[in-house]
């Protein structure tokens, strides 16, 4: 009798493990609810524009510092110069975004092509990238972008390119780490015994494994960018007045937080909705351990 | 032109630098390997794990720098050539490798994998695609699947349908049926005799599987720890071994026959440590026949007879390790 019940759960055990571990990561509606709330930012920032009576600039000092829902012209209310909340939460965000966007952009560009360079190659240039990228997560950004700053003038685009330049290290160790797995294949010798060069190679062989983790990372790194952005935005390092964006809507808010909260409350909140949206959403990359180069064997 | 389509003459492959700064340990991967492939032929290339015959592939496409010695293809010598001159090589040999899952990018399209070669030389035409993947005997309708769809002989296919995509006449074949199933491999190495015969390729066949290699093989050569240590017409080979490392590895091949006496002289031991190979005639450590001479003085391979070995005692080998 005792070999049947051994054989019995020996077949059993697997499967219901199996079935706990599916309904772990596809039950979970932590994801949804990312892609629902990074939709819904989406749609604010784009849809709002639209409405008339946008302007996110325009000053009306007889309706300063109105609460939300008090006037049907403004529905979130105003500011203690008399704009908008609704106009200026909206084009806050897109700059925002947008400028999230670009940093992102650079830093993947940059981040693979040096990950890639040092994987494939090795030797001096691997041993030099690698150095670059260290020194560079040693810098204290904050500080470089404050003493750049004060030299040339805070803006926008000192800020895209200098959070754009440092911000990179994480793809490139990735990309490093899959090219120096890849180069040794049979699949990737084939093209250069062929007299393909390293352009070709890397091009055709390498850069198609490397992109869907770089694009995982990047959506993860699109919220930690926007919090950095705000933080430096909020320290007048960024973007500067009077173009509205989250973090320089937190400040001007701030000088009135005792007695009208609103102006700090909602920039804050929307900020705290699209990170938290970006979260949820990247949990489903790592719940399901999606690393995408599926072994080969 | 000579008769020979590949002609490797004293290949030596070191790792590692000697000089002031170095670590001071060099491996000789391959030291002193001499090699003639004649049109139309198979030389097989048999030896154990290590003895430098991956060493000496990637040699013979550039992808290990060489220290020493020359390989002409085609009367030649391609050991300093130029990317230029490397694509035109590939118009004349090409590779199949041992592993057909790595070999493949399991991202392309297998249409996409065997038009490669013919996109980087700058002549893609779909229609030669089709034709080499129908030659190998790979279905039109497959060719747009991933290799991941494919199994390990049908990998191994599409491998020689990308080999031989710029119509080389010479294949190096890297183990190409080890990691195959033994029905798949016979199925292989049919393909592989049809192609020969059809495009009157030649074959160096690299593997360390006695049985298969002479079953394809016209010529054999047997590599120990970097050298070339017999080499002969197969049947001579196979039949009056005179290396006793040959004689060896003859004995190690299982038996098909159940009951069958085997010989006492199955190999023991592993092979020396390449960056610290012993003193003399490199197989003596694990030799059954080793004499003083051969601590002292390093046999050569003889070069004018058609099959010789590097051994010093071949008839004591012949009478010693004679099959029970």
């Amino acid at each position: 009798m005792i070999p049947t019940v051994t054989i019995a759960m020996a077949v059993e055990t697997p499967r219901v493990g199996r079935r706990r571990a599916r309904s772990r990561t596809r039950g979970s509606v932590l994801p949804f609810v990312g892609v629902a709330l990074i939709a819904s930012m989406l749609l604010f920032v784009l849809i709002v524009p639209l409405l008339p009576g946008f302007d996110p600039l325009a000053q009306d000092l007889s309706r300063a510092r109105l609460l939300p829902f008090a006037d049907p012209a403004h529905p979130l209310g105003t500011d203690a110069i008399g704009r908008d909340s609704l106009s200026r939460l909206a084009e806050g965000g897109r700059t925002t975004m947008l400028i999230a966007l670009a940093i992102v952009a650079i830093n993947l560009v940059l981040g693979v092509t040096m990950g890639l360079c040092a994987g494939f190659f090795g030797g001096w240039m691997d041993s030099f990238i690698t150095l670059v990228s260290e020194v560079n997560l040693a810098m204290p950004v904050v500080l470089l972008l404050i003493a750049i700053a004060s030299i040339v003038g805070p803006s926008a685009l000192l800020m895209v390119i200098v959070l754009g330049c440092t911000f990179w290290m994480g793809y490139a160790r990735v990309a490093r780490a899959t090219a120096m797995s890849l180069r040794d294949r049979d699949f990737v010798l084939a093209p250069q015994m062929l007299g393909a060069g390293a352009g070709w190679t890397i091009r055709k062989h390498i850069l198609p494994h490397v992109v869907p983790q770089m694009l995982i990372l990047a959506v993860t790194d699109i919220g930690v960018v926007m919090l950095i952005q705000a933080g430096l935005d909020y320290l007048g390092l960024g973007v500067q007045p009077p173009s509205p964006t989250w973090g320089g809507l937190i400040l001007e808010g701030q000088k009135t937080l005792r007695i009208d909260p609103w102006p700090a409350v909602l920039p804050g909140l929307a900020i705290f909705l699209v990170v938290v949206g970006i979260q949820f959403l990247s949990q489903k990359f790592t719940a399901e351990g999606t690393l995408p180069l599926r072994k080969v064997r | 032109m000579s008769e020979f389509v590949v002609e490797v003459k004293d290949l030596a492959v070191h790792f590692g630098r000697a000089g002031r700064f170095a670590s001071g340990r060099v491996v000789k991967a391959v030291d002193g390997v001499s090699l003639e492939l004649k049109r139309g032929q198979t030389l097989g290339l048999v030896g154990e794990s290590g003895c430098g015959k991956s060493t000496l592939i990637r040699s013979l496409f550039g992808l290990t720098p060489v220290t020493r010695g020359s390989i002409e293809v085609f009367g030649k010598d391609i050991t300093a050539s130029s990317r230029s001159e490397r694509k035109r090589l590939g118009t004349q040999m090409q590779m199949v490798f041992q592993d057909p899952y790595s070999a493949l990018d399991p991202r392309m399209t297998v249409h996409e994998i065997v038009a490669e070669p013919l996109r980087i030389a700058g002549r893609y035409d779909a229609k030669a695609v089709a034709e080499l993947l129908d030659r190998v005997g790979v279905s039109a309708e497959m060719a747009q699947r991933k290799p991941s769809e494919f199994s390990g002989g049908q990998r191994q296919r599409v491998g020689i349908a990308r080999a031989l995509a710029l119509k080389p006449e010479v294949l190096v074949l890297d183990e190409p049926v080890s990691a195959l199933d033994v029905s798949i491999q016979a199925q292989i190495l049919n393909l592989l005799a049809e192609l020969q015969s059809e495009l009157q390729l030649a074959y160096l066949f690299v593997s360390h599987d006695l049985a298969v290699v002479r079953h394809i093989a016209d010529e054999v050569a047997v590599m120990y720890l970097g050298r070339i240590v017999e080499r002969g017409p197969k049947n001579d080979l196979f039949t009056a071994p005179r290396h006793p490392y040959t004689r060896s590895l003859l004995a190690s091949a299982p038996v098909a026959r159940p009951g069958a006496a085997r010989t006492k002289h199955a190999l023991a031991g592993e092979p020396p440590d390449a960056a610290n190979p012993p003193s003399g005639c490199t197989f003596r450590t694990r030799c059954p026949i080793a004499r003083d001479r051969c601590a002292a003085e390093r046999p050569a391979l003889g070069a004018d007879t058609a099959h010789s070995a590097a051994c010093f005692f071949p008839d004591v080998a012949a009478r010693e390790m004679a099959t029970v």
